[in-house]
């Protein structure tokens, strides 16, 4: 039997089959040094890659992590793995969406692992954009250790709504798992495989975005604070709840600017009591 | 002649414990959930038999062809085999796909009096066991199935109409419909069951999965709805 632990790992048969795209990795550490978070560890191959770290709010380690400007066709991978020492904390952004495009049959493919042991991750990119015929695969690993802090969203845009066009053909695996201690916490996959995947009453409702943000350390003063935030909008749909220190948001949307808008300032209003920084945000997402 | 009519009764006593485990009268408090349908009912989503059909026939195709089914298939080979650890790794895996704080009480309220039931009926080796079993009410379903020499098919037979019977028998009160509609309905919804147990037995590993967001965010908001007579 395979283990059900091993169920998120990388390798995929379909991606095997293909003609190669390029395959892209970026493998980053940080560290405590002194008063601030490093960038300790660093090695990048292919398209993707980060600029240099800044120090906004002192202590706390900022990046942009910058995409492959040209996007992902099929058969191109995309690694991502961060690791965060003890001690340590960072916040990752996009300066862009990533972008994955239409696809004559293999898959493209990006994974993220994100470690965390005793240390505190913002992971707060841009989203996914799966533009129509695209066939890709996508899966995010968060991996708490000890007393990890995180908050982090995946936002993915299901075709192109502004030009109203749907996902439709199109292929899409997207995969979260949140695990503590080697144990999962949250295991969320939403797959794709035809229009009736895009029209389920129980799941997307024809809404092209679709998106979730989770923060650990949650009690119910955080989860009253995280819905306050919430303001009727009929086309942006919002639930919350929390499974003993998690916290979950799901959205469900028209438009990703107005699901990103209603995840930042839930964001903003969890930030102090869990990370104990005020909010303020980066500075990239204004312009 | 003695061995064949041996065999009959076996047979017999393996359909009826099906027909049991299947039994909406279980004392296992199943008539108190909902599954987010109370909130879809109150925001308008489910106002009629079919969109009823329509909601559970999404979750029929996704979530119990993609997640549900293919689980409690593992569980049961798990309990034949008796291997507490796959056991233990796919009931893991089964709590952390429900999705909201409401579903997840639900797997675990339900499992507890499963196992308590089991433990009361006898059921071999479920004493032993019961810390395990008890975690999710689908564990102590397949265990209980496994050791009843229900066949694996029969067993998401049984799992996937107790589960339709029991939201559509909700929805009847929550919508309200008549009875007789609510019977079409499931009528009606059974006819996708075969084909959803097809597709989850040819389920591999690494496929288990499936989300349903509107499920979620109905289910997140039916924490906070004013008027509930449902847990979840």
């Amino acid at each position: 039997m395979t283990h059900p632990l091993s169920i998120d790992t990388h390798p995929s048969e379909a991606a095997d089959a293909a003609p190669m795209g390029w395959e892209a990795r970026l493998s980053l550490g940080f560290a405590r040094r002194g008063a601030r978070t490093v960038l300790a560890k660093r090695s990048a191959r292919g398209p993707l890659t980060v600029q240099r770290p800044f120090y906004p709010e002192g202590d706390l380690c900022h990046l942009y992590l910058l995409h492959p400007p040209g996007g992902l066709v099929g058969g191109d991978r995309l690694e991502v793995e961060l690791d965060l020492d003890p001690g340590s904390s960072a916040m990752i952004t996009t300066p862009g969406a990533a972008k994955f495009y239409r696809s004559l049959g293999p898959r493209a493919e990006q994974h993220q692992r994100l470690r965390i042991r005793d240390a505190g991750l913002e992971w707060l990119p841009q989203e996914n954009i799966l533009f129509p015929g695209c066939n890709a695969h996508l899966s995010t690993r968060v991996e708490l250790h000890g007393d990890a802090r995180f908050i982090g969203w995946e936002i993915q845009c299901l075709g192109l709504p502004s030009n109203g066009e749907r996902l439709d053909p199109g292929r899409a695996s997207l995969q979260l798992r949140i695990e503590r201690d080697g144990r999962p916490l949250l295991w969320d996959r939403l797959n794709i495989e035809d229009a009736n995947d895009l029209d389920g009453p129980s799941g997307l409702r024809g809404m092209p975005v679709t998106a979730t943000l989770i923060a650990t350390g949650a009690d119910n003063d955080v989860l009253r604070l995280a819905r306050e935030t919430l303001v009727p909008d009929p086309d942006t749909l919002i639930g919350i709840t929390r499974i003993e220190d998690l916290l979950i948001v799901r959205a469900l949307g028209l438009a990703s600017d107005r699901v990103r808008n209603r995840l930042t300032a839930i964001w903003a209003g969890i930030r102090q009591p869990l990370l104990g920084r005020p909010a303020q945000a980066p500075r990239i997402w204004a312009t | 002649m003695r061995t064949t009519i041996g065999i009959i009764m076996m047979a017999d006593l393996t359909l009826l414990r099906l027909l049991h485990l299947a039994s909406p009268t279980l004392p296992t408090g199943a008539f108190s959930y909902s599954q987010g349908i109370e909130w879809a009912v109150e925001c308008g989503w489910v106002r009629s038999p079919a969109d009823l059909e329509g909601w559970l026939g999404d979750q029929l195709r996704n979530q119990m062809a993609r997640l549900d089914l293919p689980l409690v298939a593992r569980l049961h080979a798990a309990a034949l085999a008796s291997d507490d650890c796959a056991m233990t790794d796919w009931t893991d895996l089964l709590l952390a796909s429900r999705e909201t704080r409401e579903l997840r009480d639900e797997e675990s309220n339900r499992g507890r009096a499963l196992a308590d039931l089991l433990v009361s009926l006898e059921v071999e080796g479920a004493a032993d066991r019961k810390p395990a079993i008890a975690r999710a009410q689908a564990a102590g379903f397949a265990y209980a199935a496994a050791r009843w020499d229900i066949d694996p098919r029969r067993t998401l037979l049984a799992y996937a109409w107790s589960w339709l019977e029991n939201l559509v028998i909700a929805a009847v009160k929550i919508v309200p419909l008549g009875q007789t509609q609510g019977q079409r309905t499931l009528a009606r919804l059974i006819q996708s069951v075969p084909r959803a147990i097809d597709r989850a037995l040819a389920v591999e590993d690494a496929e288990i999965g499936a989300g349903a967001p509107a499920l979620a965010i109905a289910s997140s908001l039916h924490e906070t709805q004013y008027t509930r007579l449902f847990r979840s």
